[in-house]
């Protein structure tokens, strides 16, 4: 679990399946995030603004991770934001869109 | 609080349009834009495909050795500079801005094309040569604050020129545009496909730009001689909000304007004409206008972006876009705001995307903004303004 | 007098650990992943941070500055001076250039000098004139003359002064050709007019001024920043002769506050 965090809300509130737990790993290594275990993370909590924090500049660089990872090339970054809302959504979006 | 007014004796500039001040404003007034298909970036892998390059027949006729791009291209502005500004080299010093001084020396470096390492991808070395091969004596200093580095190093000059550290100061700012910078502003999504369009309703982002600017400042009352326009104020700031998106209030461009014309002694009123970054994305654009509007209200000068004409030059482009204020000043002539269309809707600034002659053009504020935040701006005026 | 510049904070941050005003910890060597632990609550936007900002934001901690209520601090500049720059964000993120998936934005906004003073900014919103410097050997006290250059013009009335290199042997590997050294380490100073560090409850460390050098004034040797710290500790004065580059026969006079 992780500790010491401030902001609780991203804590864990539902649990995860595989591919959301593959997703939050992937976002943690992605953005070098430290201190937070993907296991901890709620899947229904946003990612942007409030719960991890993430901004512009995340969301561009989870675009590339979705790309290496999943195949998925994103060419706007608008599809990306409603995608991203939370690790959940961000994992129902790689199951739809998902090549590799 | 006050500071000596610094007189300014030269301004040249290399850019897409051409190899001098002169050729650049012809070609502005022309409604040329130096803004053309890529032919030494690779087309067809980014987000775009156009660029302010300069023209390999202009390049081959720079005034200066061969050697590394940057070098060649800041060399050749500042010769031009001196020339128009000669005084004695022992008294005077330069301050380099840049933001990534030879960055065709380190891709070359690390594609392992060349085994020595560029020395003059090191900022520091490269403003020491250049003073060397220039001929120049005093203080030398390399500043680099993202695309606010050339008002910064402006700044610094004054600041130099203020406590008697020098009797003249050389401010020379260049970038060279590599594949580097082109990928890296395409990963942040911030490349227009067209040449850009600033301050447009349905503005799509930037269009990069290469070159060099030099100005030569003295003190007032220090040379004999004519001078271009004095400069009377600058302040440089921090947003302290984002590491690439400005403050949405502007607040700290505000801070910077309102400080450049506090130290100029100047109101707001007494303003002819904004020098705007505009660079055309969304984000900056709009912190702009909103800044402005915030500190001139509804009377605000005209503003217009030059970055329609040769794209964004980076670390050149405060003293590239300073150079080309002070020429709009001798000829009376806001240049139109290249790129623009449409104004967004309820928008009450005057951005004039037609050429502007006018009855007076004594007071100019230029600004710029970059990564990490900073905010530049320099109050300016002409030569009989009191 | 009240236009007094001093010097009421200072931070330190290397292999070995950090120390400064506002404590010290030892043996971090270079695993950034140990460094959050310099910061009271937790900062997991650390690991976004290239090696020197991540060292900058941990000496700029130890300085005890905290962000206004609201808005920003508008009167605290941040003067920088850093040798190495953004070398390794550079290496770095060239080598992802050419990447199937793309280049990584992330990298790319590191890939300049001034980022540190962006970081340092962010976290204790320091609105106020910033520079960065690049003076090779001298870049650290390049940061430190301009800076007090800047609080003694009434610029700013108070100036966090900067020296930060993060270059490591992982540099080296990214960049062949370069003989990186291994430059590891930042310097933070908090210069201020007195008037205004009283205001605030920071006291003096030393009194600091730039005078014109004489021949009775004995230069300090060796590097000048540690220098710096030895008298802001240690209670011990020293004059520090201006970087070269700026061509002045003028000395930084420390007085240590005792």
């Amino acid at each position: 679990m992780p500790r010491r965090h401030g902001a609780a809300s991203f804590l864990r509130k539902g649990i995860m399946d595989a591919l959301e737990l593959e997703v939050a790993k992937g976002i943690v290594e992605a953005l070098n995030l430290q201190q937070v275990a993907p296991e901890g993370i709620d899947p229904t909590a946003p990612l942007f603004g409030e719960g991890l924090g993430l901004d512009s500049i995340d969301a561009l660089e989870l675009i590339v991770m979705l790309h290496r990872n999943y195949g998925i090339k994103i060419a706007d970054a608008e599809i990306g934001k409603a995608a991203f809302a939370s690790v959940g959504a961000l994992a129902a979006f790689v199951r739809e869109r998902r090549v590799t | 609080m006050n500071s000596p007014p610094c007189v300014i004796t030269a301004a040249s500039a290399v850019t897409s349009l051409g190899a001098d001040v002169e050729a650049a404003w012809s070609g502005m007034m022309r409604n040329i834009r130096g803004i053309r298909p890529m032919q030494r970036l690779p087309r067809g892998r980014y987000r775009s495909d156009v660029a302010g390059e300069i023209p390999a027949e202009l390049e081959a006729a720079l005034e200066a050795p061969p050697g590394a791009r940057v070098r060649r291209l800041a060399l050749h502005a500042a010769r031009q500079a001196l020339r128009q500004a000669p005084g004695s080299r022992d008294r005077t010093g330069l301050v380099l801005a840049t933001t990534k001084a030879d960055i065709d020396g380190l891709g070359a470096a690390l594609r392992g094309e060349i085994a020595q390492w560029p020395a003059h991808y090191d900022p520091a070395a490269l403003a020491i040569d250049l003073a060397q091969a220039l001929g120049l004596e005093g203080p030398v200093l390399a500043v680099s604050n993202a695309c606010a580095s050339g008002l910064v190093a402006v700044a610094q000059a004054a600041r130099l020129l203020r406590r008697n550290d020098a009797e003249r100061m050389l401010v020379v700012g260049v970038d060279v545009l590599h594949e580097f910078v082109l990928g890296g502003f395409s990963s942040l999504a911030a490349l227009s496909p067209d040449p850009c369009r600033p301050f447009d309703a349905n503005r799509t982002g930037l269009s990069l730009g290469e070159g060099a600017g030099a100005i030569a400042l003295c003190r007032e009352g220090s040379l004999a001689g004519t001078g271009l326009g004095v400069v009377r104020g600058w302040a440089v700031t921090n947003d302290a909000h984002h590491l690439t998106g400005p403050s949405p209030t502007g607040e700290g461009l505000q801070r910077a304007l309102r400080g450049a014309l506090a130290m100029a002694g100047m109101a707001p009123e007494a303003i002819d004409y904004i020098n705007a970054h505009g660079t055309g994305t969304a984000y900056n654009d709009a912190m702009e206008m909103k800044a402005v509007a915030a500190v001139f209200g509804e009377n605000a000068p005209p503003m217009t972006s030059m970055k329609g004409y040769f794209g964004h030059t980076l670390g050149a482009c405060g003293v590239i876009e300073l150079a080309l204020c002070l020429k709009a000043m001798e000829q009376r002539t806001i240049p139109a705001s290249m790129g623009l269309d449409s104004l967004d809707p309820g928008s009450a600034l005057r951005i004039p995307a037609e050429h502007m002659p006018v009855p007076r053009l004594d007071a100019i504020i230029s600004m710029k903004s970059g990564f990490g935040g900073v905010n530049a701006a320099v109050a300016l005026t002409g030569m009989e303004a009191a | 007098m009240s236009d007094d510049i001093v010097i009421t904070a200072w931070g330190f941050a290397d292999a070995r650990g950090f120390c400064g005003t506002r404590g010290a910890r030892g043996v971090f060597g270079q695993d950034a992943a140990q460094w959050p632990e310099a910061f009271p609550e937790a900062f997991p936007r650390f690991g976004r941070l290239d090696p020197p900002c991540k060292l900058a934001m941990v000496a700029a901690e130890l300085l005890g500055l905290k962000p206004p209520r609201d808005g920003v601090h508008a009167d605290i500049g941040v003067s920088l001076g850093t040798r190495y720059g953004c070398l390794d964000a550079d290496a770095s993120f060239f080598a992802t250039l050419w990447r199937p998936e793309g280049a990584s934005p992330a990298l790319f906004t590191y890939t300049l000098p001034s980022s540190s003073i962006a970081e340092v900014a962010i976290r204790y919103k320091l609105g106020g004139p910033n520079a960065c410097f690049l003076a090779g050997e001298e870049s650290g006290l390049t940061a430190l003359w301009e800076g007090v250059r800047l609080v003694e013009s009434g610029e700013a009335r108070a100036c966090v002064c900067l020296a930060c290199d993060g270059v490591t042997p992982g540099t080296a590997a990214k960049t062949p050709g370069f003989d990186a050294p291994d430059a590891w380490e930042a310097s933070a100073f908090l210069v201020e007019v007195s008037e205004y560090a009283r205001a605030r409850d920071r006291a003096p460390l030393a009194a600091v001024s730039i005078q014109c050098a004489s021949d009775t004034e004995t230069a300090a040797d060796g590097d000048a920043l540690s220098v710096l710290r030895a008298c802001v500790q240690g209670g011990r004065d020293a004059a520090l002769a201006c970087p070269a580059a700026l061509r002045r026969d003028e000395v930084l006079v420390v007085t240590a506050q005792r």
